[in-house]
């Protein structure tokens, strides 16, 4: 129906003509005419529109100079230069070529989209295809070295291990410096800290969704483009947007995947008989003779003599080599009203780790349905099922202990079958491995739903309604049981016990919006879009407590056997007004202006309401006249914006001071009522004001693409949880205190560097330098707030997460004793606390990723890499197995130390007493010697992969197949010492504080990331 | 009636809908916590029923301090216990006495006391606001100024150096609060620090009723006060306040498991209490089980040489029962204690035992050696036995030797109970300042516990000197 209009509407254009005339033909590379096309005479009122053989015809010209302007979806604009002489009639043919750019695809904005040529603001988006071309335990992973400015650290090899996701920085201390993830609308429950830190490892709200099931993912990064999201943009905002069905025949695509699962790296540990000499080297060091007094070390319930009897392979007891499947079966087809995507998904991934795996069951249906012509609905649902099978890790055992306290001398089990115990201060739950790991039964469970209905109505051709509401509710059931005999054996208890924690959450989302879109002239337009949105989120939830049970508890029932408690209800509203005008003038200059203007209940009423304004601009410059010159250049495009967002993700009760009634904690049997939080009902909102500037250019056709963006993104009113003089009579306290600074900027570019039609080679990568500064932290000292395990602190001058540690300056030749410096560099034998100084901080110098893409024929090649420049690890483990000895093993550097006078050594002379080292204890060996570059370069990802040839599927009725070989985390350059250069540990304390300030750069016993090889087969039918 | 025009309606249903929705108002945004999770002070506190529970909850807090917390830290830094046998790095420096700014268990005992006394602080600003019956107000603030007191004085005792360590103790103090208001407080000095102690406990005196149940009395007051001055080495000013409290008609028991509270109530002053529960939510002793019992596992703190000897020197000494040896002539041969290898246990706080001993030591220092000696008499009797060759010797003992033998006493009746520490403190203050605590001077720094990192979150604070006693 369509090429018809056009033919007859092309035949009166020709037939119409009595003058001078334009007309030709368009096509593209590959020769075919392009339908629809138009062809505009800058300065004119005069177009056309290219009829089904791309053919084209503009009449009613008057003689004169004219510029061409050729237009197509998914196609470079180009121009061309005419003069028109009276009564000619110019042929002018194109070859128009393929917008590597896609200055027309659509990105979505927030609360709708835009074409890419109008985008003001940084935004970067990624695929579906790039989203799924690694195995992921969780889509931010994913996300890793293909982001400017999008700094993912990965988690442990733990299963259900969170990463951590900085954009441009951090800006937060102790409010969330996470971004805000939005789906389909959306802003999803994104709590990390449900069970706090357990096990070693904090929760990871984000694996619930599939990464197969998106569509793709936009990353909004300046204020123009999140103040529209207004107090919670402050840190970015992740848009995903999962698929759709489009009109067309049925599609089924299956896609399988199996894996091994190995660690990166090995623990590097001495052997038996070089660790109890070690010890009997630091026994006769101490002045001591004879054999070495194990109760000395923290050994009461082993003699020396007893040490040569046993040599346990810890390593092997406590890992195997994990097995991982994945399936995910894909439904979509288009009718004509009604379109369905439905996806059902499988997910068993076993880690390295013994009795460690994550078990995942999820499905999806999205359905569109156009009621009427002026009426569509769009209805999304997913749910997920997931059990992570836990153990110990980290500080909390398991595999932790195989880097500390369980020694190769130490049997598993004693010669009459029992578990042999460690009798340390390590020890109770965190005793023997092998028993905990036989004995100790823990689940978490997580069922999530997250759906959404939405109704679009065009009132007018110009004005649509949409009211949307969305719901996410996620379930938590953590629940663990410890038997009698392991209670019982380690003096816990006399019987057994368990434990269920159950929390779940309703997030409830309306959304109600209008947009506009008004045609001032053919060549200016304004869109505008002005909404409400209130949100509310409840969570709530109770631990249960029961001796002498069975096993789980089943239900959450309180019984005469049981103690269950509430939790208190973690609640929070949110509504918006929200606005965003954007001015398009020639298709080539636009104007944006945002604003959000936002109420929360975290907040009292004299700061319950803020304004979040945005302005920003681009021009798109290559399409301006004096610009011809320029051959090479395909596209240049400016942006700049200016606006402001804030933070307010941190507890919601935060603000009120409570008191606890209670009759089970009571006093000689009587209730008790007592004070559990201060109150400050003046907490505000943490503000930033950013200013972006940035270029989009392309060269050479295309071959040669990029953006580069600056920032300036000052923090102000940042969140603290400040740690109070513990004399007030409470621990910590939130209050606005301070600045934050970041700058910086990012590059991105795609060079593609042989493009044939049997092999094409491309490279994309990017980088992004980021720098951070704390500019105050009001009336309060560097201890205001610590970053968990007392290693980071805030020190104004310095980024957030410095490390705050009394310097090294060498080991004496004579005593073999440590030399530190005091605050003023001069030497001292003691350490204090008091000369602690800032040594290096968490934040990289720089980082970013470079994929090579390779095809050949029905071949491809693809390897991702990711690095890091800059920025440090403080290895908290190794300052107890290379300082005092005690019951801890030892590294192989240690072979490095001072044994005699005018020994020059890396590492003292051994001791068993702190003392030796200046110290207070063997914890405090807090200093620079364990601090280390943790610059490196990772092969991410190494796909091999093979597209089945057409002929081959035809005869098995399938539309595509592909096998693909892919192997995760091959190999890492990096010249950290430990185990694995890129650590986000699990948070201690305030999550979000240990998140921002210690998480990415310290490392304490964590398992190392997962080595994968996978082998994955896809199906279309 | 005409068709209405189905694109019109849904107009104005959009229509109407975004205006409902455009309605929104601050109140919309109020989330009031469900109050049985959480109450804000004014819907908490409405009656004198209210503030009893803040009481108890001070009690709690105050419980949950003395339920072994400090007294072992206070052995660790003596000279009654062994090194941590599990060498546990915080318990460790403890002992090593080089407490430092990070130091979990200390840091964690420092934060104890003041939340007794916030809470002590808070009900001064309800007593006004709430109706009482007739007296009731007297006896809650009476308690309150009692618990307040007492957390002020032990927290001073460790975290300070003793009274005495200057002439008019004008050395810096910890830091009093008599308001519950988060504001910025500096270090008082040791002089400050006792003032208010001092006069706390004689408004509870004034206040506080003779009979009082299981909380805190007249007599509780003052012999916490006695013990104060005796402390402080104001001898002149305990005595007359012990001879009320032992003239006040309690009596010795014959049983010597002080931590058994049934078998010495009559001995009793003032206690902390436990009550049995399922769950060990309010059962107190804690800490003394985690790091003395020694019937189930190794224990933590094994006895030190030097005590264990004292304990098993004479046979007829039925202390030595509060003593036994694991591993016996094996390399790793442990001695340990049995006093705290209970389930449940009451802390006891102020005894008559107690009273009587610091009556005796003054009474000795004083020359009055005959009632020095009856009182030391009745604790010997109960030890040795009636006629036993110590009670018997006692008759020849005087001047220093009798004060030697009553803080012997002292030491063997109340070990690990946290009191030998600040025995020896006071003895360096005041009589003795040769005395050496396990090697190192009374007043070496390190004797007294560091204050945690976070204290010095607001500028100009003061942290204590560290290290120097080894």
């Amino acid at each position: 129906m369509k090429s018809i209009l056009l033919s007859i509407l092309s035949f009166l254009l020709y037939t119409g003509a009595n003058s001078q005339t334009i007309k030709g033909k368009l096509i593209d590379n590959k020769s075919e005419p392009l339908i629809g096309a138009t062809v505009f005479v800058e300065g004119t009122k005069n177009g056309a529109q290219t009829d089904l053989n791309g053919d084209y015809v503009i009449s009613n010209l008057k003689p004169g100079k004219y510029r061409l302007r050729f237009q197509y979806i998914g196609m470079l604009t180009d121009f061309k230069n005419v003069e028109l002489t009276e009564g000619q009639t110019l042929v002018v043919n194109m070859t128009i070529k393929e917008d590597a750019n896609k200055l027309d695809e659509a990105v979505v904005i927030g609360y709708g989209t835009q074409r890419k040529r109008e985008i003001t603001s940084s935004i970067a988006k990624i695929g579906q295809k790039e989203l799924n071309d690694l195995p992921v335990q969780s889509f931010e992973q994913a996300l890793q070295g293909k982001l400017a400015g999008v700094a993912v650290t990965q988690g442990s090899g733990l299963a259900g291990s969170p990463s951590i996701i900085r954009i441009r920085g951090i800006s937060s201390i102790s409010a969330g410096g996470d971004p805000l993830y939005v789906v389909d609308g959306i802003p999803m429950t994104q709590d990390y800290g449900t069970f706090g830190n357990s096990g070693g490892t904090n929760f990871n709200p984000l694996s619930s969704i599939n990464p197969n099931d998106i569509e793709s993912i936009e990353v909004l990064k300046d204020a123009a483009a999140t103040s529209i999201y207004g107090s919670r943009g402050a840190n970015g905002v992740i848009l995903i947007t999962t698929r759709r069905a489009t009109k067309g025949q049925m599609r089924v695509t299956y896609t399988g995947q199996t894996g091994l699962s190995t660690p990166t790296a090995k623990p590097n540990l001495v052997s038996r008989d070089e660790l109890l000499n070690l010890m009997e080297e630091a026994w006769i060091n101490d002045g001591n003779t004879g054999k070495p007094d194990l109760t000395k070390f923290g050994i009461a319930n082993m003699t020396w003599d007893d040490t040569r009897k046993y040599n346990t392979d810890w390593y092997n007891e406590l890992t195997q080599i994990g097995i991982k499947n994945q399936h995910d079966i894909t439904l979509s087809k288009g009718w004509k009203n009604v379109s369905l995507f439905s996806s059902l998904s499988y997910n068993r991934n076993e880690t390295f780790i013994k009795g460690n795996s994550y078990d995942k069951l999820g499905g999806r249906l999205n359905l569109d349905y156009q009621i009427s012509k002026k009426l569509k609905m769009q209805l999304g649902s997913s749910f997920t099922n997931a059990d992570n099978n836990r153990v110990y890790s980290g500080w909390s055992g398991g595999y932790g202990l195989l880097m500390s306290s369980a020694l190769p001398f130490y049997p598993v089990r004693n010669p009459n079958g029992t578990y042999f115990l460690f009798n340390n201060s390590d020890a109770g739950f965190r005793t023997n491995p092998l028993m905990m790991l036989d004995l100790y039964k823990w689940v978490t469970n997580e069922q999530r739903t997250i759906g959404n209905l939405a109704f679009d109505y065009d009132i007018t051709k110009n004005l649509k309604a949409r009211v949307q509401g969305n719901y996410d509710y996620q379930s938590i059931s953590d629940d663990q049981f410890s038997p009698q005999e392991l209670n019982q054996t380690t003096g816990s208890d006399t019987t057994s016990i368990a434990t269920k924690n159950l929390r779940y959450t309703n997030n409830f989302n309306y959304l109600a919006q209008l947009s506009y879109k008004y045609e001032i002239n053919k060549l200016n337009k304004l869109d505008i879009v002005g909404g409400f949105e209130r949100q509310q989120s409840i969570t709530e939830g109770y631990n249960i407590y029961e001796r002498s049970a069975s096993g789980f508890i089943t239900n959450g029932e309180q019984t005469a056997n049981n103690l269950k408690m509430y939790i208190v209800p973690s609640q929070w509203k949110f509504e918006r007004y929200f606005g965003r005008v954007n001015f398009n003038s020639h298709d080539k200059y636009f104007l944006n202006m945002a604003f959000s203007y936002d109420g929360s209940s975290r907040f009292g009423d004299n700061n319950r309401y803020g304004f979040f304004p945005s302005i920003s601009a681009g021009w798109v410059m290559n399409e301006e006249r004096f610009m011809d010159r320029f051959k090479k250049l395909t596209l240049l495009k400016l942006r700049a914006s200016y606006g402001r967002s804030g933070n307010s993700d941190f507890d919601p009760n935060a603000r009120y001071g409570f008191f606890q009634a209670s009759s089970a904690i009571t006093y000689n049997g009587q209730p008790t009522l007592y004070p559990t939080q201060l109150e400050n009902p003046n907490l505000r909102w943490e503000t930033s004001w950013t200013f972006n500037a940035g270029i989009d250019f392309a060269f050479f056709n295309d071959k040669l693409t990029g953006t580069f963006d600056i920032y300036d993104k000052r923090t102000t009113d940042v969140i603290m949880n400040l740690n109070l003089d513990p004399s007030v009579g409470f621990g910590n306290y939130y209050d606005n205190v301070g600045g934050i600074h970041n700058y910086g900027a990012e590059f991105s570019l795609r060079y593609n560097v042989i493009q044939k039609t049997k092999f094409s080679w491309n490279i994309m990568a990017n980088i992004a330098r980021n720098y951070n500064e704390i500019t105050s932290t009001g009336a309060y000292t560097e201890e205001a707030v610590s970053g968990g395990t007392n290693d980071t602190r805030v020190v104004v001058g310095m980024p957030v997460g410095t490390y705050y540690l009394v310097r090294f300056s060498h080991v004496d030749a004579e005593t073999g004793r440590p030399v530190y410096l005091d605050k003023n560099g001069n030497q001292t034998f003691t350490w204090s606390a008091n000369n602690r100084v800032p040594v290096g901080s968490i934040l990289p110098k720089a980082i970013g990723g470079f994929t090579n893409n390779f095809k050949y024929k029905n071949w491809d090649l693809s390897l991702l890499f990711v690095y890091q420049i800059g920025g440090n690890i403080y290895d908290a483990s190794a300052k107890r197995q290379l300082g005092v000895m005690s019951f801890w093993n030892s590294r192989p550097e240690i072979a490095d130390r001072w044994q005699k006078p005018g020994d020059q050594a890396a590492f003292p002379r051994l001791t068993l007493n702190p003392s030796t080292y200046g110290l207070p204890d063997y914890w405090q060996y807090n200093t620079p010697m364990w601090l280390y570059d943790a610059s490196f370069l990772r092969l991410r990802n190494l796909t091999v992969g093979y597209n089945l040839p057409s002929s081959w599927t035809k005869k098995a009725k399938m539309a595509s197949a592909r096998v693909a070989v892919i192997c995760t985390n091959l190999f890492v350059f990096t010249n950290y010492p430990g185990l694995d250069p890129e650590i986000a540990r699990d948070g201690e304390g305030n999550i979000n504080t240990s998140r921002n300030m210690q998480s990415q750069g310290t490392y304490y016993l964590n398992a190392p990331q997962e080595r994968t090889y996978n082998i994955q087969i896809t199906a279309t039918f | 009636m005409n068709r209405i025009d189905s694109h019109k309606l849904l107009v104005v249903v959009f229509s109407a809908i975004l205006m409902i929705t455009f309605s929104g108002c601050e109140k919309n945004l109020d989330v009031s916590p469900d109050p049985s999770f959480g109450l804000n002070p004014n819907e908490a506190i409405k009656s004198a029923s209210d503030m009893q529970k803040l009481l108890n909850s001070c009690y709690d807090a105050c419980a949950n301090m003395m339920s072994g917390q400090f007294q072992v830290i206070s052995d660790l830094l003596g000279d009654d216990v062994t090194a941590p046998l599990n060498n546990d790095g915080n318990a460790t420096a403890v002992y090593n006495r080089s407490v430092a700014q990070f130091n979990g268990l200390t840091n964690s005992a420092y934060a104890q006391p003041y939340y007794t006394i916030y809470r002590v602080n808070v009900m001064d600003l309800y007593y006004e606001q709430v109706a009482f019956d007739v007296g009731e107000k007297e006896r809650l603030q009476g308690e309150a100024a009692f618990l307040r007191a007492l957390c002020h004085f032990e927290t001073v005792k460790m975290w300070a150096q003793p009274a005495g360590f200057t002439t008019d103790n004008s050395h810096l103090g910890i830091i009093e609060r008599s308001r519950a208001k988060n504001e910025v407080m500096l270090r008082s000095s040791v002089a400050d620090n006792y003032k208010m102690i001092i006069d706390d406990l004689q408004n509870a005196i004034n206040l506080l009723p003779l009979n009082n149940g299981l909380y805190a009395t007249k007599n509780a007051a003052k012999a916490l006060l006695a013990k104060v001055y005796f402390t402080m080495g104001n001898y002149a000013a305990a005595l007359p306040l012990l001879n009320d409290v032992i003239g006040a008609g309690y009596v010795l028991s014959d049983s010597l498991n002080r931590f058994k509270r049934e078998e010495v109530e009559s001995e009793i002053i003032f206690g902390f209490v436990t009550t049995n529960s399922a769950y060990d939510i309010n059962s107190r002793g804690s800490v003394f089980k985690s790091n003395y019992r020694n019937d189930i596992s190794i224990p933590v703190l094994g006895v030190s040489s030097e005590l264990y000897n004292l304990l098993m020197a004479d046979t007829s000494d039925k202390r030595k029962k509060f003593v036994t040896l694991i591993n016996p002539g094996q390399p790793n041969e442990i001695k340990a204690s049995t006093k705290y290898n209970l389930n449940n246990f009451a802390t006891p706080y102020l005894t008559l035992t107690d009273m009587l001993l610091m009556r005796a030591e003054i009474h000795a220092i004083q020359s009055n050696y005959a009632i020095a000696i009856a009182d030391l008499g009745l604790i010997v009797k109960r030890a040795y036995g009636f006629g036993s060759a110590k009670l018997v010797s006692l008759s020849s003992l005087s001047g220093q030797a009798l004060i030697d033998e009553v803080r012997l006493q002292r030491r063997l009746e109340m070990h690990l109970e946290g009191d030998r520490l600040t025995q020896l403190k006071r003895v360096g203050a005041f009589h003795t300042p040769t005395t050496v605590i396990r090697n190192a001077p009374w007043n070496c720094a390190g004797l007294v516990l560091q204050f945690p990192a976070s204290a010095g979150t607001v500028k100009g604070f003061v942290f204590n000197i560290e290290g120097g006693c080894n």
